[in-house]
């Protein structure tokens, strides 16, 4: 079996005992009050009974579209990272990188600028 | 191979450099917005004054940086300065200025930073729609007109009629984008590059074989995505309902800007070099009578329909569903006229002339009335000649070009298209010539209504003194171009015979 291989398997594994560790944990260390509240099933702050089909709350939305912008930066930043400095084919070429670099400095400039906006505009304070 | 792409990557940067200059602004209009507002949108007095200018200002660095360009020949990069793109950029900053004129009073000082935030954004998407040589880019900078509309459309009013506009504006232009990435899917998909220049290049050597059918699906799904853009009838349902809820400026935005979009576009895609060849004649068999249907068609529901209306902003609506058929009549004909006149240059000068006579009257139902309280109906307009003489005048003005009577440049922008569609010297161009002339004759009866209320009706409204120095401005800019290209229409041939 190839070494990567092993690599994933121990990931996996690291990723399930981070789950299992830390519910654990909670369980045994937290305080544990059994108040009615706390008894409900966990649901963002929705109330879990009743119907269904009730409007949410707009800052629901508005977090979720704030959480696009850095979701959005991730995914284009993780490629570049990995192909930017390489030197064979499948990197950027060579006489390409500081304008590439510079493009995602625009990029990041602007989501920053976006960022920055949501902020001022109060989209952190839930009211 | 690989040194050649960087260097047209790197020196394609120079070729969109008004559009960058449209979007640093963008961003600086952006950043510094929530600063000089509170949360709940309050903000000093004036505020607006100072966007507009600042953005006057950023549209004149650009004209000017446009003004210095020259078109160059089109390389494998993703952008392009040809002919077209040179046009289409004078054509949408001149626009621009109109527009930002037109909306300087229409929105709260609060909000006035999105909203010429926005128009910006659109100003700058409709030059990279036609500096695009790319299907990515295309699409992306289509989504960069269409996504600033919605917030454009909605901020100047929030009442119901206008949440009602925006929401239907919105669903029907998210679903034509997903129209026209369809089809643009299936051209990548038969060609394998999303490279304008490579698809040219590749159709027009020719498969030599039956054509690859997709091809056909592409061009009708192209076709029916960009048609929701013109308003081409029957993907122009939306069109009255938007232009009616809407903001005035808003409207006037509508009834222009994504016209050149839609127009620019189908031009790129089913009308450049490339489509001559074995298979360009398959393919033009098929589209051929698609768009003689839709100009046909587009033109008699559009003016019929005006007919039967009483809003005025309906009415400029149905009126600009009829002018996109006039229009289509020129894209039907496109370029492979053997004597007269060319069909797409016909319908570059008929598109420009349509901008200035089309925001001239926008201009003019700011001009006569506040939002709050504004002139909905023709009623409404009764007997302005006595309380606002000279916005009668100038309506009157653009109403008779969009007749297309002379001494205004709509008179020669038809006649241009009726002999590019005559001098075909097919049947079927005889034809769609002989239903411009029908159809420019009913769309008179309905112009003339305007022009009676306004000329022969006691007033309506007793005392007008609503001022609005900058959309008077606008309307007078308007009225320049619109008498100006009757008497020297050389002046637009010149810069359209760059194009071709």
């Amino acid at each position: 079996m190839d070494i990567s291989v092993y690599a994933i398997l121990l990931y996996a594994g690291m990723v399930a005992g981070f789950v299992v560790v830390n519910l654990a944990l909670t369980h045994l260390l937290s305080p544990n009050k059994r108040t009615a509240v706390k008894q409900m099933p966990y649901e963002s702050g929705m109330d879990p009974v009743g119907d269904a089909r009730q409007p949410f709350d707009v800052k629901f939305y508005i977090v979720a579209i704030l959480f696009l912008v850095f979701d959005v930066e991730l995914l284009f930043l993780y490629p570049w990272a990995v192909s930017a400095y390489i030197d064979d084919a499948s990197g950027v070429p060579a006489g390409l990188r500081d304008t590439v670099f510079g493009v995602m400095l625009v990029f990041m400039a602007t989501l920053a600028i976006a960022y920055v906006y949501a902020w001022r505009k109060g989209v952190f304070k839930w009211r | 191979m690989l040194d050649a792409l960087v260097e047209a990557l790197k020196g394609s940067l120079s070729l969109v450099l008004p559009d960058i200059v449209l979007l640093a602004t963008v961003a600086v209009v952006f950043f510094g917005a929530p600063f000089l507002t509170d949360e709940r949108g309050r903000s000093e007095a004036g505020l607006r004054h100072r966007w507009s200018w600042l953005a006057l200002a950023a549209v004149g660095f650009s004209g000017w940086l446009w003004y210095q360009s020259t078109p160059v020949e089109v390389g494998d990069g993703p952008f392009r300065l040809d002919g077209l793109a040179w046009f289409v950029r004078g054509l949408s900053l001149a626009t621009l200025v109109v527009l930002l004129l037109v909306n300087w009073n229409q929105v709260p000082d609060g909000a006035s930073a999105e909203s010429i935030g926005s128009l910006l954004a659109i100003g700058a998407g409709v030059n990279l729609i036609a500096a695009s040589n790319d299907l990515v880019y295309l699409f992306l900078a289509l989504e960069l007109v269409s996504i600033p509309t919605y917030l454009f459309l909605f901020l100047p009013r929030r009442d119901a009629a206008a949440q009602e506009a925006t929401t239907k504006y919105f669903l029907l232009s998210a679903f034509s984008s997903g129209l026209v990435l369809f089809g643009m899917s299936y051209v990548f998909g038969v060609v394998g590059s999303t490279n304008l220049q490579v698809i040219g290049q590749a159709l027009a050597a020719g498969q030599n074989g039956p054509l690859p059918m997709l091809l056909p699906v592409a061009a009708i799904l192209l076709i029916a995505g960009l048609g929701f853009r013109i308003t081409a009838v029957p993907f122009h349902f939306y069109a009255p309902d938007v232009f009616q809820g809407a903001g005035t400026s808003g409207a006037a935005m509508l009834s222009f800007v994504p016209k050149v979009a839609g127009f620019v576009a189908l031009i790129r895609l089913l009308i450049p070099s490339g489509w001559m060849g074995p298979d360009a004649q398959t393919l033009a068999n098929l589209t051929g009578p698609t768009v003689w249907w839709l100009a046909v068609i587009t033109m008699f529901v559009g003016n019929l329909l005006a007919i039967l209306q009483t809003d005025v902003r309906r009415l400029l609506a149905f009126s600009s569903i009829a002018h996109a058929g006039y229009m289509l009549v020129g894209f039907q004909i496109g370029r492979e006229t053997h004597a007269g006149i060319d069909g797409i240059d016909a319908l570059l000068f008929y598109l420009t002339v349509y901008g200035a006579m089309s925001l001239g009257a926008f201009a003019a139902l700011i001009a006569t009335s506040d939002e709050s309280k504004r002139y909905e109906t023709i009623d409404d307009l009764g007997g302005l000649s006595r309380t606002r003489p000279a916005v009668a005048l100038l309506m009157t003005l653009f109403l008779f070009s969009m007749m297309g009577l002379p001494p205004t440049a709509g008179f020669l922008a038809k006649l241009n298209l009726f002999f590019a569609a005559w001098s075909q010297g097919t049947e079927s161009g005889r034809w769609l010539a002989i239903f411009l002339a029908v159809n420019a004759a009913i769309a008179a009866w309905y112009y003339l209504r305007i022009i009676a209320a306004m000329y022969l009706r006691e007033p309506a409204h007793a005392e007008n003194r609503h001022q609005e120095p900058a959309a008077s401005v606008a309307m007078a800019c308007c009225a320049l171009v619109v008498l100006g290209l009757f008497f020297a229409p050389d002046w637009l041939w010149r810069a359209i015979s760059v194009v071709s």
